[in-house]
């Protein structure tokens, strides 16, 4: 094709503006985020420029992204450059090997409590500097700071929380049966009662993952049994034939006992996996299978990319009920540990400790933060505030993931240890002393190690 | 002269570098002007042909024989150009080039037979110096040769053709010039090995087969022509240095078996540096990892103490490990055995059928997918739910068209209704009934969309003459505000369900409810219970539970033998098509139905194969681990567990212990290896044969 001369060079200073605009426009969009730039930095870092930094985190997807712009604004801050490595599921295996292979990043996000202790025992984790400290004892509660130490020594800055003591259910079908937030575990399966009479099954489990039920489990032994309990059990200093085991489980079988009270009854629950019993709630939200689910705050997550369904109006939150005194808070989080000692890695440990860092992914959502200065008004949506508020309420009263702190072996592990006990129990719930035999069992061959 | 000059013309039209090739091969008596320009055109060819050849090239220095085929293949592509196939192989192959000799390598001699071997023949009289000059001329003969057939494609693209004609007329001329038709196999060996062994770049085929050198300058004969017919292009890459031509004449000189085993005997390092690459590779990827395999299956789980056999005793107390132990079972007495008799099954019976080679072809398809994704597709066939689960969709249909399916399947009553749940999951009144007063049979549970096309629920009318009434009806309305165990307003009737008056645990009377809910039953109901049989309520059924505990097993093995039947199919029908017919005519005369002849007969005839395959998926068996690890759910993984996939768990699961994975390994291997001593002794016998 010929273009006469002319018009070409229209033609080319016409694409070249257009690709300035767009440039532009990306840029605007690349810009950050806008809670970074409508908030002023609350905390100092230094000038690190041409440093590089890596940062590793089981991040993947929208999670990714989002973390991504919190290390945007790091490095617009400093200087320095950040890379971000994706470890896969099993970080403590990706972090090993990359340490024995001589080449650890200088930033690990640990998601469990028990691995944090187990690379500080083993020496690979760099204690957290000066500055990250302040910052930390400014926004953290003890409880959160001595969840990330070893041996009276803080290792690492507990960036991202998850709280596990949420019921999640589906407002079209609350309504139906005339049935609103339980308060306590009575009413909870009172109401699951009425649920199932209006024809809906009323609780959705999903039996399939292991690590659904071992959280149904920690919530009603938390409240139940009192927070002291729940660390003696979590250090498998009580046996798990212990008497308030037994009470627990026979609490929960007053729910799981009761085929109609779970979508799919029992045998359905177990093959149910943690997506679909998010998907089987809210699916079809005009007659769905199931009414209510329980986890964690990332349900949201699943609601938003699984299902029609809008947080906040379709789906709507609630706290666990109560069974004892307290109503439960079991928590999770991801870890911000040092590996390397450099100036870079501490001061991104400063800024992930600031509430700056915390603010700006709270803003995009799916985010719970443990730092307790972060204003309320950051999160997007009711429901994510009042998660937030349930977990900074609970104050040191928050309890972390007992299956986490166990050993894999126990605690982690696909047909193993807890997960398989009490997938046995949900399959047959009557049979409780079973159960505790098993969990015992597997405790003690897990613990001794 | 005018004879090649018309196909290289030929080419000169296509291919500008070619014109010079064969004409300055004709005037091969200067060799220096023959190497250069020959180069460019006989270079991609040979070098091609090293390429195709080379591995048939390297066995042949260790057995000699076994790299036939490649001849053979030259052969089979020479015929393209010769016209007379004779059926005996070694003048086959030496009339192949005799057929294009005519047309191409005229150049020396007049006679078409001598044509090739006559520089061959000159040159090997000059010894060590002369292949050089030996390889140009026939570097020539090789290019002129191959020129017919290779100038219509380019260069490069004519490989098939050129290795072909190159191996050719190599043999043609030991067959000839060595006349003796015993040595004639033996030699052709070499002379294909040839350009295998020199066609490769220069430098690597010269540093392998350079020390034989001294045995091809012995051996006065044809071995220089095999050597030039394939050192031509060598030379041209390597421009006619010493080296070049070694390799050839050692390729022919390997052709005299006994004198190389002699040498190898003599100086047995040459064999060892022949093998000492091989013997490198196999020792860092087989050797090392089983011996470390072995001595971190005595180590403790982060490899820094030594346990002994601890992680063994660990092995074989681990439930499990045990669990996946007696699936391992499983699987290699199953799952093989199927797939053999699945095999034969359809390996005989598509041999008598016309679109028997569509039916093996889609038999065979499942092989091409790979484990992962035939383990994702059988997940979802396995699935549950009818709607999602292929399995169990056809299960349920072919079972609700013989069994009737229940009016409200999730109906219930309260706890504060009066009725309750009898063991059989019917339902019964608290009280008996009278006809005095009309009965209430509220019942709960129902979707809301499930009975929204149901009329409103009615009391019923007063009945006369001592018979009862009642009604049945969804105790609910949205929001959950009615009253319980009363007909409110906007309350749906329940309408088809049976009522039975149960007198004595005797049944004296039987209603059905109207649309509107009510029932009306005889004057023999009053003072009877009333019972709602489990039949109205029986739950739809669901199908079978495939990936549940006790049944995941047997349903992987089912997606295995998809996959793998084929494969025995394929392989047993090959083994069919060996099978003499005559023998099966014969039983067939002597007065054997079809079922004996295939008893007594074919699968007797056909056990060896039969073997084979066997054992080749019980080796294959062994190690299973994709689809189990995709198809059985985390509920049930346990149960479907085996040694592999325990294995991989163990070392990296969720508590790392590479010290117990390595011992479940070294069993693992220890479990192979009686299979794998079955296999080579049947091999041996088998080649001795």
């Amino acid at each position: 094709m010929r273009i006469p001369r002319a018009p070409r060079t229209a033609l080319a200073l016409v694409s070249v503006a257009a690709l300035t605009l767009a440039a532009a426009g990306c840029a605007k969009e690349d810009e950050g985020s806008e809670w970074a730039a409508s908030h002023k930095p609350t905390v100092d870092l230094p000038k690190l420029d041409g440093q590089k930094l890596q940062v590793a985190a089981v991040w993947t997807g929208a999670e990714e992204a989002n973390f991504r712009k919190v290390l945007d604004e790091f490095e617009k801050r400093t200087g320095a450059k950040v890379e971000f490595v994706p470890t896969g599921d099993n970080v403590a295996t990706y972090i090993g090997s990359k340490i024995e292979g001589g080449a650890p990043p200088d930033v690990a996000m640990l998601p469990q409590v028990g691995v944090l202790r187990q690379f500080a025992k083993k020496g690979w984790l760099k204690p957290l500097g000066k500055e990250a400290r302040a910052e930390s004892a400014k926004n953290f509660s003890k409880g959160w700071r001595d969840l990330g130490s070893y041996d009276g020594t803080q290792y690492g800055i507990y960036f991202k929380a998850a709280n596990k003591s949420l019921i999640w259910y589906n407002t079209q079908a609350f309504e139906d049966a005339g049935v609103g937030e339980a308060k306590d575990w009575k009413s909870f399966v009172r109401d699951a009662e009425t649920l199932s009479d209006s024809g809906v099954d009323p609780v959705s489990v999903g039996g399939a993952d292991g690590w659904v039920l071992t959280d149904w489990f920690e919530n009603i032994y938390l409240s139940q049994a009192g927070p002291e309990k729940y660390d003696q059990l979590a250090a498998h200093e009580i046996k798990w034939t212990d008497p308030s085991v037994t009470k627990a489980l026979r609490t929960l079988a007053q729910l799981w006992g009761k085929k109609h009270l779970l979508a799919g009854g029992n045998k359905g629950a177990l093959q149910t996996d943690f997506p679909k019993s998010v998907t089987q709630t809210y699916g079809d939200l005009a007659s769905p299978d199931a009414a209510l689910v329980f986890e964690a705050d990332f349900v949201g997550v699943n609601i938003e990319g699984d299902t029609k369904a809008r947080i906040g109006k379709d789906a709507q939150v609630y706290p666990f009920p109560k069974v004892g005194a307290q109503p439960p808070v079991v928590t999770a989080g991801d870890a911000a540990a040092v590996l390397k000692d450099s100036k870079g890695a501490q001061a991104l440990a400063t800024f992930l400790a600031s509430k700056d860092a915390a603010g700006i992914w709270a803003a995009e959502g799916g985010f719970i933060s443990p730092n307790k200065e972060l204003d309320l008004s950051a999160y997007p949506n009711q429901p994510q505030r009042e998660i937030a508020k349930a977990l900074i309420a609970a104050g040191d009263d928050f309890r972390f993931d007992m299956s986490d702190q166990a050993p894999a072996q126990f605690g982690g592990t696909k047909g193993e240890g807890e997960w398989k006990a009490l997938q046995d129990f949900l399959a047959n719930p009557k049979d409780i002393e079973g159960t505790q035999q098993a969990l015992e069992k597997a405790a003690a061959k897990a613990y001794r190690k | 002269m005018p004879t090649p000059s018309n196909p290289s013309s030929g080419a000169a039209g296509g291919i500008p570098e070619e014109p010079g090739a064969p004409r300055t091969s004709d005037a091969a008596a200067t060799p220096d002007a023959a190497v250069t320009p020959g180069a460019p055109k006989s270079e991609p060819g040979a070098a091609s042909a090293g390429g195709d050849a080379a591995p048939g090239g390297e066995s042949a220095a260790d057995g000699g024989a076994s790299e036939a085929p490649a001849a053979q293949a030259a052969t089979a592509a020479a015929p393209t150009s010769a016209t007379g196939a004779v059926p005996e192989s070694a003048t086959a192959e030496a009339t192949s080039p005799e057929a294009a000799a005519p047309e191409a390598a005229d150049p020396k001699a007049t006679v078409p037979e001598a044509a090739v071997p006559a520089p061959a023949a000159s040159a090997a009289t000059t010894a060590a110096k002369a292949p050089a000059a030996a390889a140009e001329s026939v570097a020539g003969t090789a290019s002129a040769t191959a020129a017919p057939e290779a100038d219509t494609p380019a260069a490069t693209t004519a490989e098939p053709a050129e290795p072909a004609v190159v191996a050719a007329s190599a043999t043609s001329e030991t067959a000839a010039s060595e006349a003796p038709a015993s040595e004639a196999p033996t030699a052709e060996a070499p002379a294909s090995e040839a350009p295998g062994a020199t066609g490769p770049s220069a430098p690597k085929a010269s540093g392998t087969t350079e020390t034989p050198a001294p045995k091809a300058s012995a051996t006065t004969e044809a071995p220089a022509t095999p050597a030039s017919g394939a050192t031509g292009p060598a030379a041209s890459k390597a421009s006619g240095t010493a080296k070049a031509p070694a390799p050839g004449a050692a390729g022919a000189g390997g052709g005299k078996k006994g004198r190389s085993i002699a040498a190898m005997r003599r100086r047995p390092w040459i064999a060892g540096l022949f093998l000492l690459p091989a013997l490198l590779i196999l020792g860092a990827l087989v050797v090392y990892p089983i011996v470390y395999s072995l001595y971190r299956s005595l180590m403790n789980a982060d490899g820094s103490g030594f346990v002994g056999l601890g992680n063994f005793k660990e092995v074989f107390t681990d439930e499990g490990t045990l669990i996946a132990f007696r699936n391992n079972l499983v699987w290699v007495v199953v799952a093989p055995a199927v797939c053999t008799a699945l095999g034969l099954i359809f390996a005989v019976l598509t041999e008598r059928v016309r679109w028997g080679t569509a039916f093996k072809l889609l038999v065979f398809m499942p092989m091409a997918i790979s484990m992962l994704a035939s383990g994702i597709i059988f997940r979802l066939v396995y699935e549950q739910d009818p709607e999602r689960g292929m399995a169990n969709a056809l299960w349920t249909t072919v079972h609700d068209t013989f069994a009737d399916t229940a009016p409200w399947p999730d109906a219930r009553p309260r706890t504060d209704a009066p009725l309750t749940v009898t063991e059989g999951g019917a339902y019964l009144t608290r009280e008996t009934v009278d006809a005095a007063s009309p009965v209430s049979l509220p019942l709960v549970g129902i979707p809301p969309k499930e009975a929204a096309g149901e009329a409103l629920a009615k009391k019923p009318a007063k009945a006369a003459g001592g018979k009862v009434t009642g009604t049945v009806w969804l105790d609910f309305v949205k929001g959950g505000r009615s009253e319980h165990n009363v007909i409110d307003q906007q309350e749906k009737a329940l309408s088809g369900i049976t009522v039975e008056a149960v007198k004595d645990g005797r049944k004296v009377a039987e209603a059905t409810t109207a649309d509107d809910g009510t029932f009306t039953l005889p004057a023999a109901a009053d003072g009877a219970k009333l019972r709602l049989p489990a039949a109205n309520f029986a739950q739809p059924y669901n199908g079978i539970d495939w990936l549940g505990p006790a049944l995941v097993t047997p349903a992987i093995i089912g997606s295995y033998v998809w996959m793998w039947a084929g494969f025995a199919m394929v392989l047993i029908a090959a083994g069919l098509a060996g099978v003499p017919r005559e023998l099966l005519e014969q039983a067939r005369v002597d007065g054997c139905n079809e079922w004996k002849v295939f008893r007594k007969v074919t699968v007797p005839l056909l056990a060896p194969v039969l073997g084979v395959v066997t054992v080749t998926l019980m080796i294959n068996v062994l190690k299973i681990f994709d689809l189990v690890y995709v198809i059985s759910p985390g509920a049930t993984q346990r149960e479907a567990n085996v040694l592999a996939l325990q294995l991989y768990l163990k070392s990296f699961g969720g508590s790392p212990d590479q010290g117990v994975g390595s011992a479940i390994a070294v069993i693992l291997l220890l479990l192979v290896v009686p299979v794998m001593i079955l296999n080579i002794r049947r091999l041996r016998r088998e080649s001795r044969r």
